[in-house]
């Protein structure tokens, strides 16, 4: 069977039976539940499916459609598959027309799988721009107040570098008189490779965000529905870190030591700025987007510090922070849809209110800020230590980040669930049993990775190994 | 004499100028509305058999003229194309007096085009420009009002100019090559090196009228006019058929003509175009951007797009005709849509012709809007869109050698999204309530002869949408499927232009 493409068909067709099912009376959240639930289970047999090796697949002869589940690509195309289910459960209630949303949502999920399955460059960058269009939709129709300028600014920056990316990988097809990616792929000649790799990168940095770049991030998380967060987040930043492994490295091996200086910087950067500012904010929602600015400033470094553990850790990092981010946006929502504010000025002493949702909360901040046991800490704790062999003293700054994680994830859980219990909010109800089984996923998740991190880095052992390999060798 | 196969191959194009014949007889005799439905027909039967003799060898016909194989699949793209634009302005061309005498230039300008596209000839290629220019001056003033005259004179005045550039530079090349005008003849000619500085004068004066024809930037100017102006099937016609048409007899003419011997270096001509595609690409990215009338940003992006597909031809040596070739072919389609679908919404009726007074028509007319916007992903090049290929494709053969270009190419497209994405905000993440004032000036700019538009948007409307509204949608939706289809399994289309 082709299970590759029947796991990018099955949320489109998805997406198609929601859509032509709007006018029927079968309820459109049920139906993307079912397929969302099955894409999942497709996801988990195939985990185990492919204990023999990677999963290639091909389609026609000449065609770009390529596909191959390997180890870079299986932890992110299980993080899909989840937090697909849970941004569907997540948007359960959504009123304005929600078989568009959940249509929308498949569809996101289709084009995320293609870009992780990807194994052709044509096919990549159709998939990775394919993403922008639910995403853009999702955002300016069932996003906040000031949508449609986060919807045109998120669209607009993710295109801008995913243009100059077309140009790469166009100049990589030419090298290589052809758009089949071999695993690796084989380094370019040295003399092309700066350019190809700033073009590629331009296209993944402003996905990741890094500094700079990133400025679309806090209004796009912002303004997004609660699911669009979830998959922005969760999923969307880690297809930039994903490209840099996958095609950066290897494509360019040469500049990519030569790069290596400014990436870490970069990402050094981003943790310090992207945890001063989650300190700064007044806005709960505000804070957990500039929290992952600081997050994938830690796979930004790991990535640049490039060795095998480094790279097995940058995977980790990714995937922990995709299931700590999304838990974050899914409680954040939830406490929206009860009080319509995201203020924390507002909040205080939720915990007597609502016991379930403030341990949750406090569970996932307590993840955030990286408590070891818990999935953040063996991601950032690796990469800091990998980081010290070739920054030494510089690891000081990723190490402050941790420290002002901790600043901002316990001020959070303060001013939010203790203190004294504003009148507003006394009549809230809790958690029911329905946003419970959206949250416990994600939380399962979290401790999971925490106390077996070998989850993740053996199953992208060997292709860190090599990946490790290849640059060691330019 | 032809012989019978020949005559096979120019069998499509008698037939599209009968229709333009029966469109007038029908226009004189009968009803404008027959006048119009006999011409989309015979077109539509003219599609049907260049489709078929596009599975025969291409031949020159007549020894002037390329027809058969990829020049009647083209052929067959271009009348289909026109067909369409008919039946969407089916109501609109029927209702008004003589409506059927626009359907006949509409046909005479097809047919025209596809001579022009196949053109082997020097004095058919401009005997075919003319014929086109000629049709276009009167479809723009169709419309009847003082300002469609104004913009069908300034593009009459603008025209005669480059008409002027273009038989002088015919003549230079005439004397050139010892009074041969074939392409092969005159190939030969230039690249023996016959008269080089006389040569590049010919080129240069050639090239400012074939970029007058296409619209590029730095003769650009009746663009705008044209397309606001002229009815919307009529400007959809405009935008798309004809440019077709010149972007291939301009690939033809340059690697034809002046594309030198293959041992020498690139051709003086390749630069001379990346200059003008970056330029056309800025500035037409740049106007659009400024703009609210909903026409007159697809005229200043149509500005961009020819930048796009000249961006293909400055390849030199390397040019891949059948890049320009697809990107022309994808790009007329979406243009096409997106004009039609101003007729659609009822531009003139219903709809003040404002991108912000479209709010609300995503809930109003969910067939339409959608149909606009695959249109306008597709006109910015986003993947699973036909456009993505069109533009992949120009940008891959400039990446080779002018690398530069091709990232002004890809920097445009995102500046792109900036008002195609515009449209897509109105149309779908835009409140009705709120419709804003018409900026004063805007006011004077709607058509005469149209009823005063009070200041509200689409969605705002709460009667039913009209039936001749309704009936033309289908054309919208039907051009929609082709760009997705074409977005989705591009081979097929690929093939079908001899890929």
């Amino acid at each position: 069977m082709p299970w590759l493409t029947i796991i990018i068909a099955l949320p489109l067709a998805g997406a198609c039976a929601v859509g032509i099912g709007a006018r029927l009376p079968m309820r459109a959240r049920a139906v993307a539940l079912a397929f969302a639930l099955l894409e999942l289970a497709l996801t988990g047999y195939l985990a185990i499916a492919r204990a023999a090796g990677p999963l290639t697949e091909r389609l026609g002869s000449g065609g770009v459609w390529r596909l191959r589940l390997d180890g870079l690509a299986l932890p992110l195309v299980a993080l899909t598959a989840v937090l697909g289910a849970v941004a569907v459960l997540a948007s359960w209630r959504v009123e304005r027309a929600p078989a568009g949303h959940f249509a929308l949502l498949l569809a996101l999920t289709s084009a995320v799988m293609a870009v992780f399955l990807a194994a052709d460059l044509v096919l990549f960058y159709v998939a990775w721009e394919a993403v922008l269009i639910p995403m853009y939709f999702l955002i300016g129709v069932w996003g906040h107040e000031h949508r449609r300028h986060a919807a045109m600014k998120f669209f607009l920056y993710t295109f801008a570098g995913s243009a100059l990316m077309l140009v790469g990988l166009l100049l990589t097809i030419f090298a290589q008189s052809g758009s089949a990616m071999s695993a690796p792929a084989r380094a370019l000649p040295t003399g092309t490779q700066t350019l190809v790799f700033w073009l590629l990168a331009a296209g993944f940095l402003v996905k990741i965000p890094v500094l700079p770049l990133h400025t679309w991030l806090p209004d796009a998380h912002v303004e997004a529905p609660t699911a669009g967060s979830i998959m922005l987040a969760g999923v969307l930043l880690k297809m930039g870190g994903y490209g840099m492994l996958r095609l950066a490295l290897p494509l360019a091996p040469h500049a990519f030591r030569a790069a290596a200086p400014v990436l870490a910087g970069l990402g050094i950067a981003g943790i310090v700025y992207g945890a001063l500012m989650a300190l700064a904010q007044t806005d709960l929602k505000r804070l957990v987007a500039y929290s992952s600015v600081s997050h994938m400033g830690f796979v930004v470094l790991a990535i640049a510090v490039a060795t095998p553990a480094a790279i097995g850790a940058a995977m980790l990092g990714m995937v922990s922070h995709g299931l700590v981010a999304a838990l974050l946006f899914l409680l954040v929502g939830q406490l929206y849809d009860r009080t319509h504010t995201r203020e924390i000025a507002r909040f205080g002493g939720l915990t007597a209110q609502l016991p379930r949702w403030g341990a949750v909360f406090t569970f996932a901040a307590l993840a955030s800020l990286g408590l070891p046991g818990l999935s953040g800490f063996p991601g950032e704790l690796l990469t800091v230590l990998e980081g010290a062999g070739p920054y030494g003293a510089w690891m000081a700054l990723p190490a402050l980040g941790v420290v002002l994680a901790a600043a901002y994830n316990l001020y959070a859980v303060r001013r939010v669930n203790h203190g004294p219990l504003p009148d507003e909010w006394e009549t809230l109800p809790d958690l029911g049993r329905l946003e419970l089984a959206a949250a416990a996923p994600l939380a399962a998740g979290v401790v999971a990775l925490g106390v077996w991190p070998a989850l993740v880095l053996a199953v992208t052992g060997p292709v860190s190994a090599m990946l490790a390999r290849v640059l060691g060798g330019a | 004499m032809l012989s019978l196969k020949e005559w096979l191959l120019l069998a499509p194009l008698l037939l599209s100028l009968a229709g333009a014949l029966a469109g007038l007889v029908a226009d004189a005799f009968l009803s404008p509305r027959t006048a119009t439905r006999s011409a989309a027909v015979a077109l539509a039967a003219a599609a049907g058999l260049f489709a078929y003799t596009a599975f025969s060898r291409a031949a020159v016909v007549g020894g002037v003229v390329l027809l058969g194989g990829v020049y009647a699949a083209v052929g067959a793209f271009v009348c289909a194309l026109a067909a369409l634009t008919l039946a969407a302005g089916e109501s609109s061309l029927g209702s008004r007096p003589h409506g059927g005498q626009v359907a006949a230039l509409v046909a005479f300008t097809t047919t025209a085009s596809v001579v022009l596209l196949g053109a082997f000839d020097l004095t058919v290629f401009v005997v075919a420009l003319e014929l086109i220019a000629l049709g276009g001056y009167a479809l723009v003033a169709s419309a009847r009002t003082a300002r469609a005259y104004e913009a069908a004179m300034k593009y009459f005045v603008q025209g005669a100019v480059a008409t002027g550039l273009l038989v002088y530079g015919v003549a230079v090349l005439f004397g050139l090559s010892g009074g041969a005008l074939g392409f092969d003849a005159l190939g030969r000619a230039l690249a023996a090196g016959a008269g080089k500085p006389a040569a590049t004068v010919a080129l240069v004066l050639m090239l400012s009228a074939v970029a007058f024809k296409l619209g590029a930037f730095p003769f650009h100017s009746w663009a705008p006019d044209a397309y606001e102006t002229a009815p919307p099937s009529v400007a959809a016609f405009l935008a798309s058929v004809p440019k077709v048409a010149a972007l291939l007899a301009t690939v033809l003419l340059l690697v034809g003509v002046f594309g030198g011997a293959p041992s020498q270096r690139e051709p003086v001509w390749a630069l001379l175009v990346a200059i003008i595609a970056a330029a056309s690409i800025a500035f037409g990215n740049l106007a659009a951007l400024r703009q609210e009338s909903f026409r007159r940003m697809l005229a200043y992006s149509g500005i961009a797009q020819v930048g796009y597909a000249l961006t293909g031809m400055s390849a030199g040596s390397r040019v891949q005709p059948f890049a320009v070739l697809v990107f022309g072919v994808f790009y007329a389609l979406a243009a096409a849509g997106a004009f039609l679908a101003a007729e659609a919404v009822g531009e003139g009726e219903e709809w003040d012709g404002r991108i912000a007074s479209l709010a609300g028509l995503g809930r109003r007319r969910p067939v339409l809007a959608a149909s606009l916007a695959v249109c306008l992903l597709s006109l910015t090049g986003i993947p699973l869109t036909a456009g993505f290929w069109g533009k992949l494709l120009v940008f891959a053969s400039a990446s080779t050698t002018v690398l530069w270009l091709a990232i002004v190419g890809v920097v445009g497209s995102v500046v792109s999204f900036g008002y195609y994405g515009g449209v897509l905000r109105a149309v779908y993440l835009d409140e009705t309530a709120e419709a804003p004032e018409p900026a004063p000036a805007r006011v004077e700019e709607i058509p005469e002869g149209s009823p005063a538009l009070a200041a509200r948007s689409v969605g705002a409307m709460a009667a039913d949408v009209p039936s001749e509204r309704r009936r033309a949608t289908w054309p919208v939706a039907v051009v929609a499927i082709l760009v997705l289809v074409g977005g989705v399994a591009p081979l097929f289309f690929l093939r079908l232009f001899g890929g």
